[in-house]
């Protein structure tokens, strides 16, 4: 019989008693025994169905809620409904020891996530997920702003109360604000739906909603968002949610008189001092700043 | 007929049927870094969302379509990476000395590039095979495909294999 007839007729386990026998004496079957020994290191990790089930009913109900919240427009049916999905989410949350990092005004913090991922928060903003479920449950929930730096091969979901962010190992940064989400994809890819929209973001791509208005730019140069440092920027950006973040990062309240607060600003300004920031955001808008005591600011038009 | 894949007594009996083998068609053909676990999971809520559509002896090629081209859909895919674990490793030769312990990694090391190195196709046909011990038959039923052209690709993975790790 030919070597290959042989080799074919084992890897059917067909060789006959004296075939095999035969066979035996071969270089041929020495070096096949030890590929077939060194091949069981690479059988695959042991898989639970049982298990691997129940996570699969979480999810379902999950999904479930969500087009139910979406599909009823009755405005009372709404509010029962999003009561429904909130005390649901609490309460899932709540059983499942659920972590919260929260920053303060002028605040920043640095996460690490169990899978080492990196999540920097910016002022006034939290990040909730679930320590024990991590491996079944990679699902972090951001109000505010954070700027995500996933570790590779991680995939998990980003969840704010105006869009879903997720991700496939990447850098990114999300901001959720009143009327206002925007997602910076920095490197790699995320995928974001919010409301009616869907989108994938590769590298350098800008999702915004406005008022529920979309933009969309392909053209980030930056490598990382402006926060991280220390200054806030914006591109033509309604100037009441300028106002809202230099609020959130010097503390303080913000008096406007007399301005079109939906008029665009493109701009920027420093955390660290607080007058120099003052005149960055008031002086393109010919506005005049008064600064009555530390915590409260009058911001003006220009003479008239 | 008569069975719906809406009632989830059937769900859960087909989940319990088919998701191990899903699993791992998926592990080995895209490797550890692609998720595989959640691969199976998606599959099954795509199947669940069309439960009215998909009848329940159709269901298993439902699962391999869906699964297959969740991949090719994400841009990111990464490369298949095998891991092979150290403690089984020398199990079969003496790890008396150093030499031979360098030799074995040195092995090892060369049947991972050589099977990330394999087509999908071959490899998850083998690996299921020499490694799972599922017969040619059953592979054949899981991937649709001939018992032929399952012996044939069993074949020529071993062929390349040996070429790669031999040297032959």
């Amino acid at each position: 019989m030919e070597k290959e007839e042989y080799i074919k007729k084992w890897i059917e386990g067909t060789l006959t008693q004296e075939e095999k026998v035969a066979f035996e004496k071969t270089e041929d079957y020495h070096a096949l025994e030890k590929l077939s020994n060194a091949l069981q290191a690479f059988k695959a990790p042991e898989y639970n169905p049982q298990q691997e089930l129940e996570k699969l009913h979480a999810n379902k109900k999950r999904a479930q809620g969500k087009t139910v919240h979406v599909n009823w427009f009755n405005s009372l049916m709404k509010i029962a409904a999003t009561l429904v999905v909130m005390a649901g989410v609490y309460f899932y949350f709540f059983y499942s020891a659920e972590v919260t990092i929260e920053t303060s005004f002028a605040d920043r913090k640095e996460v690490v996530l169990p899978d080492s991922s990196i999540v920097i928060l910016n002022a006034l903003s939290s990040i909730s997920y679930s320590q024990g479920n991590w491996e079944q449950d990679r699902e972090v929930e951001l109000h505010g702003e954070g700027f995500f730096k996933v570790k590779k091969g991680s995939r998990f979901s980003v969840e704010t109360s105006s869009g879903t962010v997720t991700v496939l190992g990447t850098q990114f940064n999300v901001k959720d604000r009143e009327n206002f989400f925007e997602v910076v994809c920095f490197e790699g890819l995320v995928q974001v739906s919010a409301s009616d929209h869907e989108a994938k973001l590769s590298q350098k791509h800008m999702f915004r909603l406005v008022d529920g208005q979309l933009f969309q730019e392909a053209n980030i140069l930056a490598a990382s968002p402006a926060w991280i440092g220390n200054e806030s920027a914006f591109e033509s950006v309604p100037f009441i949610q300028v106002v809202d973040e230099f609020e959130r990062q010097y503390g303080v309240t913000v008096v406007t008189e007399g301005i079109a607060l939906g008029q665009t600003f493109t701009g920027k300004f420093t955390h660290g001092d607080l007058t120099l920031a003052l005149k960055s955001i008031a002086y393109p808008l010919n506005l005049e700043y008064e600064i009555l005591d530390n915590q409260k600011i009058i911001l003006k038009s220009n003479g008239e | 007929m008569g069975e719906n894949v809406c009632e989830e007594g059937v769900f859960n009996k087909l989940f319990n049927k088919l998701s191990r083998e899903l699993y791992q068609f998926l592990y080995y053909k895209y490797g550890a870094d692609n998720n595989p676990h959640d691969m199976v999971q998606d599959a099954f809520i795509k199947l669940w969302n069309n439960c009215k559509k998909v009848s329940p002896e159709k269901a298993k090629s439902f699962l391999y379509t869906v699964a297959s081209n969740q991949v090719l859909n994400e841009l990111s895919k990464k490369k298949t990476v095998l891991k092979y674990r150290q403690e089984n490793e020398l199990k079969s030769y003496t790890p008396e000395s150093p030499e031979y312990i360098m030799e074995g990694n040195e092995y090892m090391d060369k049947l991972q590039q050589a099977l990330e190195s394999l087509t999908e196709a071959q490899r998850v046909a083998f690996l299921l095979n020499r490694v799972e011990g599922k017969k040619h038959q059953e592979i054949a039923d899981m991937l649709g495909i001939s018992r032929k052209a399952v012996e044939k690709r069993i074949y020529t993975a071993l062929a390349i294999l040996r070429e790669k790790v031999e040297g032959i």
